[in-house]
């Protein structure tokens, strides 16, 4: 346990600073990339369930899709700032922000 | 009640501030002020041309129907903009790097620059969204007689036919004009409608805030809260949650695919974007607004359908709830939100077809038609315009002509779904061109045509009540297996989701299979490249960034080709021509023509008008074009290379002429050194002659002392003599008039008879070495002078070896035509800065004077090398003095009659 602060610290040195901003790009673009599966799913799922868990109420129905097309979009706000910060320190002012790096 | 009369002055009032804004944001854009313009909120905003009078009104309507299965239509574009990594970020970039245009554009230029795909693709547009244009007319005509009606209060007769027609023809006239207006008023190299853009984006709002105010007051106004509301959902016929998997997956995949597809949402997604960072906001911001564009039309529909009397249409509750409860106010509002979503997506459609229609179809053939006469070619620019509003009008009155021809048939979804479908097959062509090399022109003609003809047969003309019911019910000619909406037997699949199914299915095979099949030209290939990688590109090559012509874009290519200061001279000028100061005038057609022709004379013709075509961003650069700069290139080269012979010859000789001026400088120089060298040479002498002959005159003096003066006197005189006698002897050599006499003679023979003429056995000191291998060498040449340089030679060793037991080491042997003759001491040599001055006049290496020679011994001895045909030159590394003679064993006769060389 008393090792514990050091290797933090190690950690956070410089060099290993950038490289994990590279990664947590690389994962950021891994989840913007996975949404719209987890979207397609949420949306097309109760479709092919007719009788569902929510028992072919419209109302429940209403309800549960609002609430994850809300959460998607949410979501995706969060991802779409993220990207963009991550990108912002990692090259500060080198070139306009564009999101092609992880092609 | 809401006076008519007040309606349509409402309306116009709301076209006109729509004009207004566009008129200052097309003004701003073009003196680039606001930021607003090219925000992300913009963007997004102008996005909304999805949502159009289908959504307003009909997405309450297919509600009241059909249930939630209104959402799909919305979740399908939500879909792709949540993945907008996917395939959104790459059409924009494709969209800015490759100057795109519209989607015919995009595909076309990504299968070659194919004429025949630009045009079936624009054909499929045009086709498929007229009856979409006609929508929006019926609605917004219906909207206007849902007013009418309430405002006669029942009293009056309903409107007929003829007074929908008359106001639909009204609005498609307004439309048509707004859209000219706007979308032609300029010729921008990106197409971009920055005045167009922001109008929508005030409509976009305009749209939403109605249906949001209307959906407030239907559940709080109306139904009692949100509780009450869902308890109303719940017991509403209209919504029973049955979805049919197949048409629920259907359609979410058609609106997908459409969302991407539409010409108009192509245009406001791709051609219309700004910056590419927009779409990361947009990938968000735009599920929001449709999410919030969708939250109230169930309950609206649900209300509807239990307050209204049976038998109103559910198309238009959003109308007719607000007056039916006497909230004209807001009953207002939701007509102008209905109406912005109309005039919206009609301006936006019929801007993007008219690009199509005038770049793919119209240009090409006015090229054509024009290609035997002068080709003027500034007089392009206005042809475009005038075609552009002309298809604009064509455009609208198609619309129009459907909408009078299918008497505002049909509920307004159903007419919707039809045209996704239509456009919906340009998308596996469109998926092959971004991540499909292989994907060939062949492939995709095939396959959009085939989906085309397919959604025809089963969707569009049922749908429009063309096909016979006989055929509907039997197939064509009996042929069940054709029937229309029964392909294959498969009748049991919902008409919708069949011929989704099988206009997707036959077109992705064929473009698949042809694709595969088939050999893409040369240009196809390199296009394919450049499409599916073009991420590999760096950022800096996404072309004419910011979106502005443009001028200064001329000048910089213009800078580069013409010279800085003639290219700032012939913009400046023609800036003032225009009157305007500064560098940069407007891109006038004779402005870019007197520019294309400056650049002419400089790069050549074709390359010009390529380069000029790539900064108008109007043509696309053809292979010919290609060819034809190859070609001049070439010619360029040849004719630079050429050039560069002359220049390098001319180099040469201004090179000789800088030696021979050298040289010359260098002789005056060694003139005036040897003449003062002569004076100081002979003075020497004289001086003692004249001062001893002085002693000698003046008498009273021993006759030994007479004796030894006389010795001097004498001794200095023959000195004199010899001095004199060597300085005829140079000059002789050096004019070139010496008389060479040839004889033949060994060798040995001469070397002896040096070696006794310097009379070494009287000094003694000198040991001489003869080394020889083989026969003797017999020489023709002039032996008697050739001997006065071996006595040189000799003497020099003699005087100047400055060993203990000084040798001289002298050897031969004969080298092909030559004969080499070394003669080496054993002395300390001389050092490697004097080996070159050794053989110039006067150039005694230490100032032995005493040694009794003037210094011209070795240049003499040159001098006659010279003259016999051969050279003399320092030895170095022999371990003492070492010359080196070579000279020809048999003298050419040409030497004596050849250039001096000094």
């Amino acid at each position: 346990m008393t090792e514990q602060p050091e290797r933090r610290r190690i950690l956070k040195s410089e060099s290993l600073f950038l490289e994990d901003n590279v990664y947590r790009r690389r994962r950021l673009t891994d989840a913007v990339r996975f949404l719209p599966v987890l979207a397609a799913m949420l949306f097309l799922l109760p479709a092919m369930f007719a009788a569902s868990s929510l028992g072919g109420s419209t109302a429940l129905h209403l309800v549960y899709f609002f609430f994850v097309w809300f959460s998607l979009i949410l979501i995706a706000a969060l991802l779409a700032r993220n990207l963009g910060n991550v990108h912002k320190q990692e090259r500060p002012g080198d070139r306009t922000r564009s999101f092609d790096d992880a092609s | 009640m809401v006076p008519f009369n007040t309606l349509i002055f409402v309306a116009i009032a709301y076209v006109a501030l729509l004009f207004v804004i566009a008129a200052i944001a097309d003004r701003r854009a073009r003196t680039r002020q606001s930021r607003w313009i090219r925000s992300p909120l913009t963007y997004t905003l102008s996005l909304s041309v999805y949502c159009t009078a289908w959504t307003f009104y009909g997405a309450v309507g297919n509600a009241a129907r059909s249930g939630l299965e209104f959402l799909t239509i919305y979740l399908g574009p939500t879909l792709v903009f949540l993945g907008w990594w996917w395939i959104l970020r790459k059409l924009v970039r494709i969209g800015r790097a490759e100057r795109i245009t519209s989607i015919a554009d995009l595909i076309s230029s990504r299968y070659g620059k194919s004429t025949s795909l630009a045009v079936l693709v624009t054909l499929l547009a045009v086709v498929g969204t007229t009856p979409y244009i006609a929508l929006q007319l019926q609605s917004v005509t219906l909207s206007f007689a849902v007013f009418a009606d309430a405002a006669a209060g029942g009293a009056g007769t309903p409107w007929q036919q003829a007074e929908l027609n008359q106001t639909a023809l009204y609005v498609a006239v307004g439309l048509a004009l707004f859209t000219i207006l706007f979308g032609t008023r300029n010729l921008d190299a990106n197409e971009r409608h920055h005045g167009v853009v922001t109008a929508i984006a005030i409509e976009a709002i305009v749209k939403l805030v109605a249906l949001l105010c209307v959906g407030v007051f239907v559940v709080w106004g109306v139904s009692g809260g949100p509780n009450a509301m869902m308890m109303m959902i719940e017991v509403s016929p209209a919504a029973t949650w049955q979805p049919e998997p197949g048409r629920w997956i259907g359609m979410t995949m058609l609106s997908a695919i459409a969302v991407i597809c539409l010409p108009r949402m192509f245009q406001v997604l791709v051609v219309e974007n700004a910056d590419e960072n927009h779409l990361a906001i947009a990938s968000w911001a735009f599920p929001l607004y449709l999410l919030a564009m969708s939250l109230f039309v169930l309950p609206i529909a649900v209300v509807g359908l239990a307050i209204m009397p049976d038998g109103t249409n559910p198309d238009l509750f959003v109308l007719t709830i607000p007056l039916a409860q006497d909230q004209s106010g807001l009953a207002m509002l939701a007509f102008l939100g209905g109406f912005s979503s109309a005039t919206s997506m009609v301006i936006v459609a019929s801007i993007a077809l008219s690009t199509m229609v005038s770049n793919h179809i119209v240009i090409p053939l006015w090229l054509n038609i024009r290609r035997d006469g002068a080709m003027v070619s500034g007089d392009v620019r206005d042809v475009v315009i005038l075609s552009r509003r002309i298809s604009i009008g064509v455009i609208l009155g198609l619309g129009y002509l459907y909408f009078q021809i299918s008497g505002g048939s049909g509920a307004l979804s159903a007419i919707g779904l039809v045209s996704f479908v239509g456009v919906a097959q340009v998308f596996p062509a469109l998926m092959g061109a971004l991540f499909w090399r292989g994907a060939s022109r062949f492939g995709a003609l095939t396959g959009v045509a085939t989906g085309f003809v397919v959604w025809g047969y089963t969707l569009f003309f049922p749908a429009i009540g063309l096909f016979p019911d006989a055929m509907m019910a039997a197939g064509p000619l009996g042929l069940e297996a054709l029937r229309p909406q029964a392909l294959m037997g498969t009748g049991s699949l919902d008409p919708l989701v069949h011929a989704i199914f099988w206009s997707l299915f036959l077109n992705s095979a064929l473009f698949v299979l042809v694709s595969l099949l088939s050999f893409p030209k040369p240009l196809e290939r390199l296009q394919g490249a450049s499409f599916v990688n073009v991420f590999d590109r760096s950022v800096g090559s996404s072309g004419w960034a910011g979106g502005q012509l443009e001028t200064e874009d001329l000048l910089v290519m213009a800078q580069r080709l013409l010279g800085g200061r003639e290219a700032q001279e012939l913009f400046q000028t023609a800036a003032r021509m225009q009157g305007k100061g500064g560098y940069l005038p407007d891109p006038t057609p004779e402005f870019v023509d007197t520019l294309e022709r400056k650049l002419t004379g400089s790069v050549g013709a074709a390359a010009a008008h390529a380069m000029m075509s790539r900064v108008n961003g109007q043509a696309a650069i053809t292979v010919e074009d290609l060819l034809a700069v190859a070609d001049e290139s070439a010619q360029m080269l040849e004719y630079s290379s050429a050039l560069e012979a002359k220049s390098t010859e001319l180099q040469q000789t201004a090179r000789q002429l800088r030696l021979a001026n050298e040289k010359l400088t260098l002789l005056s120089v060694q003139k005036d050194a040897f003449l003062s060298q002569v004076s100081h040479e002979l003075r020497t002498p004289m001086t003692s002659i004249r001062s001893f002959s002085d002693f000698l005159m003046k008498g009273e003096m021993s006759p030994e002392d007479q004796r030894r003066y006389s010795t001097i006197i004498n001794d200095e005189s023959i000195r004199l003599t010899r001095l004199l006698d060597d300085l005829l002897d140079l000059s002789v050599l050096e004019s070139g008039s010496v008389q060479l006499n040839d004889q033949l003679e060994d060798l040995a023979s001469l070397i002896d008879r040096a070696v006794s003429t310097v009379g070494l056995p009287e000094t003694g000191h000198l040991e001489i070495i003869r080394k020889t291998a083989g026969a003797p060498v017999i020489l023709n040449t002039d032996t008697d002078r050739l001997t006065q340089v071996f006595i040189n030679l000799i003497s020099n060793a003699q005087k100047y070896c400055d060993a203990a037991e000084p040798k001289l080491e002298i050897s031969w042997r004969v080298n092909g035509p030559n004969v080499e003759i070394d003669f080496v001491d054993n002395g300390s040599g001389i050092p490697d800065t004097k080996q070159n001055l050794i053989f110039e006049k006067f150039s005694r290496l230490t100032n032995m004077s005493a040694a009794g020679s003037a210094g011209l011994g070795l240049a003499i001895s040159r001098e006659i090398i010279q003259r016999l045909g051969g050279s003399i030159g320092y030895l170095p590394g022999q371990g003492g003095a070492a010359f080196r003679l070579v000279l020809p064993r048999q003298r050419v006769s040409q030497a004596k009659s050849g250039p001096r060389v000094a």
